[in-house]
């Protein structure tokens, strides 16, 4: 999966909330002239917090925004903290004691929530609003009123000219995202975005409580270019020799305090060397894709939690055995120390994951090829002693086995089915099976007009919803990956290709009003490529003519007896061919009645190229479930399809059904070598070390080491076991509520389902919970998704890795890291490390 | 620091050291003596694995139970995604940490042998998830040598799940042609000797008698160590005193055995008569016998002439001498007529002394050749068989009146009067007034329904050469070999 995909949802945790569509369509209702439509929605596409676009860039601006408000936080809570321990404020003075009100209001504003919610106290309205809404207002105000002045004078005192003008920026910011709530709510926007009905209107104070939301973004980007710049006049003094030196000292400091790599070298292979105690694969079939999953496991696991000691261990004792004097006296820049360190770390990490992949390759090609080689030798001798059924099953789990070996790049249309009565679905029949599995199958019912159809090209989203225009998804197939250059079926493609070229410009000729110097390079257009049509037949006859003639001679030296000669011949016309299109399906059986006994159920397949209406009857062929079964399509039928295809399966047994899902049937590009895609694999877990890195230096530059250790274990357990739970638990969609409360539901063995009495504990433990789901809620922001970086999966599975994948997986490596190091130069930048 | 003050603080901490490693010295050295007088050690509970045993001890320490914890979460996750290998790798972690937890061996056994193994639609890889369950549980009797439920769980796997499949006759068939020796094993109850069997059903019958013997010899949880208070006891569910069900099972799956050869019951495999029938008839009477002459204490206790309490000692096979019965108290008649009747002991031993006769065999002989000619077409000879097999059962049947009424055999032989009196009709014979059986007609044309546990029924005449299923793999193209005409 990408990783993107996760990024709106890691932090923007608002993905139902989120309007499902930009309001481009919508456009006739505004009341303002056109050319500003643009501009409205650039402003709220950068505004809120919970939009943004389904793609690279989108990715992008979502990084942006939550980077820019944890800067906003960060901001205001590191001026705080100045202004406290400088004593600018929190010195008794009339200020402060509306601080004290607010911390006092907050605990009584949420008590009275909750009091309510559990009907221990009836609801009381003043003036039209809730009594709990004036408490809430007023503990934000105070708060508002308290930090405005505590901000405001220490930096009046302690700041410089910038911060002054960071300051005024940022309430500009708030005064701007305030307007543009209020402007977006007069002209219609506002009901648009929200998807209010036409008769629903939208009030100035909702547009100017959504204008307070979009400006906390805008106040983000105000600290954000600030922190920026600060960044890049560091990231400029940046030298390459200095991030050498502290690299080459991270590399020895590891060896020699440790001797980490080697610690980790050991453990690797003793546990390689006793694999078999604790991993045996059930089947033959299956032993590559678990000792591939287990041996890229085991360097996961090695390299992580190597870095998650050494990354954090490093600057705090540093800093504690004084050595860092040395180090900071010198010429060196703060941001040389973090990603010296880094690099020196990530340089072990990557010569550890050249040295285990290479291991791991050898292990697995004795262990894996052994087997191989020894299912096939058993097949073999089943058969001689005519155990046909073993021989079979012997035959199709080396078979499986060597494909797993591989590294598949399968190509994937867009699924969609037809009902018994021929009537176009986005999903076949619900079997009642469990539809929370990672792949929920739907199924077609046997010998009925039923069928699942795979469409490849440019297609309409078969779940597009009815009466919106489709939206059209790109999967068309990659022609000249198939048809190989010089061959019969690329010439015939050229060929339809040049015949489509001449009809269109035919077709353009025939329209009205056409100007003459247009007509006239028409038909110029026609004669040219007619020409090049005639001599594009004449080339693709001759290649069909060569086959043809060897086939000929092959069969008449056959005949003769000529074996060799004839196998040679027929080679020869081979190479005039483009090889077979293989095609990769693995599906479900339901069955309703057992049928005959040991009957498989069958299923046909059968393909037409649109463009061409060039059809395919295939085979009947008896489905494997939880095998791969292989078809193969002819070449030509490729040819003129310009990417487009249509495969169709149906069920031929009578009252059975065939279960699928998308990615159950593909075309298979010819296949990777395995050990580069094996190596590929490991670059996701050394993105998550990188990660870790970055995170164990960051957590050293301002905790002491046991408790850096602890933070960045954390961080990897979050981010590897329970970062689904993780995403969960910050939309508060967990059963059972917070902490606190599930604390007494587990002490009292009450259910998550039913409401708790709201006896006194519970009111209590409900109000603490909703102190803090909101602070805890936000480690969220801050977890980096492992499992997204992890494609170890796809690699055990046979699939090749691709190069886009592992470009996005960067991204997303660097979206964390990034961030994670700059942030520890910054402490480190404001730390007296001599203290 | 004082030189001497930092001595003397060194010399305290090993002297405490010195002191910590002599208690701990003592008290493990007693530890383990207790252990040994108690057999309560590692190795006398079962099998040492020793990776598991290193496993627990250094990498895990504590958090054994939570790891072991999120693991059976994953093996239901694995489940939830029918990710069936992953599932049973995982399990197979889970009993490296928790060997002599028996729930995991059973719910675990079961679960690849019964939920996993139905997932799959054909029946070789269904024999093979069911071997996987077997084998799982057998690792689990290698490991706790005092449970009789993992005995019984691999007994009634090789009994139930290959025997009673709705794929049975091709599982059988699999199971015959399985090389694998170890997993085809049994322990003979007679000699003690390892026996390698070719049907499931002996396999069965041997682990039966395994799980009996071992309550019969006092092995079992337990009893192994009595005097001790376990914080969480390993239940025992399998040979309670009161467990005839338990005990009758090596008697069901000799006697399984036997019926089983007498017809096509594996794919492609003609069924066998003669002494082979007789001798295996006979040692399922003997099998039945033994349970019928096992003592069993009634439920109830009761005053006897002389004021003292006590339970009656209860014989099923009184239930089959008119004589012995007739001198049992009343409690005794009533407890030995209940429990045989719940056992349908009477017909079971009815039906081994009819079976094993001479002639019992020869007419289910005459019975399958005439099935044989019946769906082949040859209804001459069919015919011939069916009549003279039909007079040859009812001779034999005659002896035999507890068998002769049971429903059972009603519907078996009933089936065999119908397809007689068909192929007559075939022939354009006209239906004798009377022939053997011919009482039964009525209710086999009223039940129509087959014995799935027979090729010749279900499939029909099969070869030895003869490969259960259809085709398998993926279909290969049958379009031209070169590409179409250009387009015009």
């Amino acid at each position: 999966m990408s990783g993107f995909l996760t990024l709106p949802l890691l932090w923007a945790q608002a993905g139902a909330a989120a309007p499902a569509r930009p309001p481009a369509g919508a456009a006739p209702v505004l009341n303002i002239p056109p050319q500003w439509i643009p501009a409205l929605k650039w402003l709220y596409l950068s505004g809120d917090p919970t939009f943004t676009t389904n793609d690279l860039f989108g990715g992008f601006l979502t990084w942006l925004k939550a980077v820019s408000l944890l800067c906003l936080i960060a901001w205001i809570v590191s001026w705080l903290v100045i202004g406290v321990k400088e004593r600018v404020v929190g010195q008794g003075r009339w200020y402060d004691y509306i601080g004290v009100l607010a911390l006092l209001l907050t605990p009584v504003s949420v008590l009275l929530r909750v009091l309510e919610s559990v009907h221990r106290i009836p609801v009381y309205t003043v003036m039209g609003t809730h009594l709990t809404a004036y408490t809430a207002l007023a503990c934000v105000l105070a708060y508002l009123i308290w930090i405005e002045i505590a901000i405001g004078r220490t930096i009046k005192k302690l700041g410089r000219p910038l911060d002054v003008a960071v300051l005024i920026g940022v309430h500009l910011a708030l005064v701007f995202g305030m307007a543009a709530g209020v402007i977006l709510q007069r002209i219609g926007f506002l009901a648009l975005i929200m998807g209010a009905g036409p008769n629903v209107q939208i009030s100035t104070l909702q547009g100017l409580i959504y204008g307070v939301r979009m400006s906390g973004t805008f106040m983000g980007y105000i600290v954000f270019a600030r922190i920026a710049i600060r960044c890049l006049n560091e990231l400029w003094g940046v030298r390459g020799r200095r991030l050498y030196s502290i690299g080459v000292l991270s590399w020895h400091e590891a060896n020699r305090r440790m001797w980490a790599p080697w610690v980790v070298l050991t453990v690797f292979l003793l546990v390689l060397a006793f694999t078999h105690w604790f991993l045996q694969p059930p089947r033959a079939a299956e032993m590559g894709r678990l000792y591939v999953g287990t041996l890229s496991l085991l360097c996961s696991i090695l390299l992580t939690v190597m870095i998650t000691v050494l990354a954090p261990l490093s600057l705090p004792t540093d800093i504690q055995q004084q050595t860092i004097y040395t180090v900071v006296s010198k010429p060196t820049r703060r941001l040389e120390l973090i990603w010296g360190r880094m690099l020196g770390y990530m340089a072990l990490v990557t010569v550890l994951m050249l040295v285990f992949g290479g291991i791991s390759l050898a292990y697995l090609w004795k262990t894996v090829y052994t087997t191989i080689e020894t299912t096939e030798a058993q097949a073999l001798k089943a058969k001689k002693e005519n155990r046909l059924t073993e021989a079979k099953l012997l035959t199709e789990q080396a078979q499986q086995l060597r494909t797993r070996m591989q590294a598949r790049y399968p190509v994937m249309g867009s699924l969609a089915f037809l009902d018994s009565r021929g009537t176009p679905h986005a999903m076949g029949i619900d079997v009642g099976q469990d539809q929370s599995m990672r792949q929920p199958r739907s199924h077609i019912e046997g010998a009925t007009p039923s069928a699942a159809i795979w469409s490849f090209g440019v297609v309409p989203d078969p779940f597009t919803r009815p009466g919106q225009p489709p939206i059209p998804l790109d999967r068309r197939i990659p022609v000249s990956s198939f048809l190989q250059e010089g061959t019969i079926e690329s010439a015939l493609d050229r060929v339809y290709a040049l015949q489509m070229q001449i009809d269109a410009d035919k077709q353009a000729k025939t329209q009205a009003n056409l100007p003459a110097s247009r007509v006239s390079q028409l038909d110029a257009a026609i004669t040219r490529n007619q020409a090049e049509l005639d001599r594009l037949r004449a080339e693709y006859d001759s290649l069909r003519k060569r086959a043809d003639d060897f086939l000929a001679q092959s069969a008449k030296a056959q005949q003769a007896g000529h074996l060799d000669e004839a196998r040679q011949l027929k080679l020869e016309a081979t190479k005039l061919s483009s090889p077979d299109l293989l095609v990769e399906m693995s599906f479900n059986v339901y069955r309703t009645t057992k049928g005959k006994v040991g009957e498989p159920v069958y299923a046909e397949i059968t393909a037409v190229n649109p463009r061409t209406g060039r059809e395919y009857l295939g085979d009947v062929f008896a489905v494997k479930e939880y095998y791969t079964n292989r078809a193969k399509l002819p070449a030509w039928l490729l040819a003129g399809s310009n990417g487009a295809l249509r495969i169709e399966i149906r069920c031929m047994t009578p009252t059975q059904y065939l279960g699928m899902a998308e990615s159950d049937l593909y075309l298979l590009l010819p296949p990777g070598n395995f050990g580069f895609n094996y190596m590929k694999g490991l670059f996701g877990i050394w993105l998550q070390a990188m990660v870790l890195t970055a995170i164990g230096v960051c957590a050293g530059t301002f905790l002491s080491w046991p408790v850096a250790l602890l933070t960045t274990i954390f961080f990897f357990v979050a981010g590897e076991l329970a970062f689904a739970f993780l995403v969960d638990f910050s939309r508060q969609a967990i059963m059972g509520g917070g902490p606190f409360e599930s604390l007494i539901r587990l002490v009292t063995h009450d259910n998550q389902m039913s409401d708790l009495t709201p006896t006194a504990g519970v009111v209590l433990a409900k109000t603490l919970d909703s102190l803090v789901m909101p602070l805890m809620s936000m480690i969220v922001y801050l977890v980096p998704n492992f499992q997204a970086l992890d494609v170890t999966n796809m690699v055990a599975d046979g699939f090749a890795v691709s190069w886009r994948l592992m470009g996005v997986n960067t991204l997303l490596a660097l979206a964390y890291a990034v961030p994670f190091s700059l942030a520890g130069y910054l402490i480190l930048k404001n730390r007296e490390v001599a203290a | 620091m004082n030189p001497s003050v930092n001595l003397r603080k060194k010399i305290v901490y090993m002297t405490v050291i010195v002191f910590l490693f002599a208690v701990m010295y003592g008290y493990t050295s007693w530890l383990t003596e207790v252990k040994k007088s108690r057999d309560l050690g590692e190795a006398a509970i079962g099998q040492i694995d020793t990776g598991g045993f290193m496993m627990k001890l250094f990498l895990l320490g504590g958090f054994r139970g939570i790891v072991a914890d999120v693991l059976w979460i994953r093996a239901e996750e694995h489940k939830r995604d029918h990710d069936w290998d992953r599932l049973k790798s995982t399990v197979d972690l889970i009993t490296k940490l928790q060997p002599h937890f028996l729930s995991i061996w059973t719910f675990q056994g079961w679960n690849l042998a019964y939920n996993v193994s139905v997932e799959w639609d054909a029946p070789e890889d269904k024999y093979e998830w069911i071997k996987q369950g077997i084998k799982f549980v057998q690792e689990g009797v290698r490991k706790n040598r005092h449970s009789p439920d993992l005995l019984w769980d691999t007994a009634w796997f090789y009994y139930h799940k290959i025997g009673f499949a709705d794929e049975a006759i091709i599982l059988r068939r699999l199971f015959r042609d399985d090389e694998d020796e170890s997993f085809k094993t049994y322990f003979d109850p007679e000699s003690g000797q390892p026996v390698v069997g070719d049907d499931n059903f002996k396999l069965g019958y041997g682990w039966f008698s395994r799980a009996v013997a071992h309550v019969d010899k006092g092995e079992n949880v337990s009893n192994a160590s009595a005097d001790i208070q376990y914080v969480d006891p390993a239940p025992q569910r399998k040979g309670r005193p009161d467990d005839l069900a338990f005990r009758s099972m090596p008697a069901h799956g000799q006697t399984r055995y036997a019926a089983g050869l007498e017809k096509m019951s594996v794919y492609g495999v003609k069924a066998r008569f003669g002494e082979l029938a007789k001798s295996e008839w006979a040692k399922a009477l003997h099998e039945w016998v033994k349970l019928g002459e096992h003592v069993f204490m009634s439920f109830n206790e009761i005053r006897r002439p002389d004021n003292s309490i006590s339970r009656d000692e209860i014989r099923l096979d009184d239930s089959t001498n008119p004589e012995r019965f007739s001198k049992l108290t009343e409690n005794g008649k009533y407890w030995t007529a209940r429990w045989a009747d719940q056992m349908n002991y009477r017909y079971w031993k009815d039906r081994c002394q009819a079976e094993m006769t001479t002639n019992g065999v020869k007419a289910r002989s005459l019975f399958y050749e005439g099935t044989v000619a019946y769906k082949t077409g040859d209804f001459v000879e069919a015919a011939a068989k069916f009549k003279e097999g039909l007079e040859l059962w009812k001779l034999v049947l005659s002896e035999y009146q507890w068998y002769r009424d049971d429903d059972l055999n009603k519907k078996d032989t009933g089936l065999i009067a119908w397809r007689y009196k068909r192929v007559l009709t075939q022939l354009g014979k006209p239906i004798p007034d009377n022939f053997p059986f011919k009482e039964l007609l009525a209710g086999a044309e009223n039940d129509k329904t087959l014995d799935p546990f027979d090729v010749l029924e279900m499939i029909g005449v099969v070869g030895a050469d003869a490969t259960p299923g259809g085709g398998g793999g993926g279909a290969t193209p049958a379009g031209p070999a070169r590409g179409p005409a250009a387009p015009k």
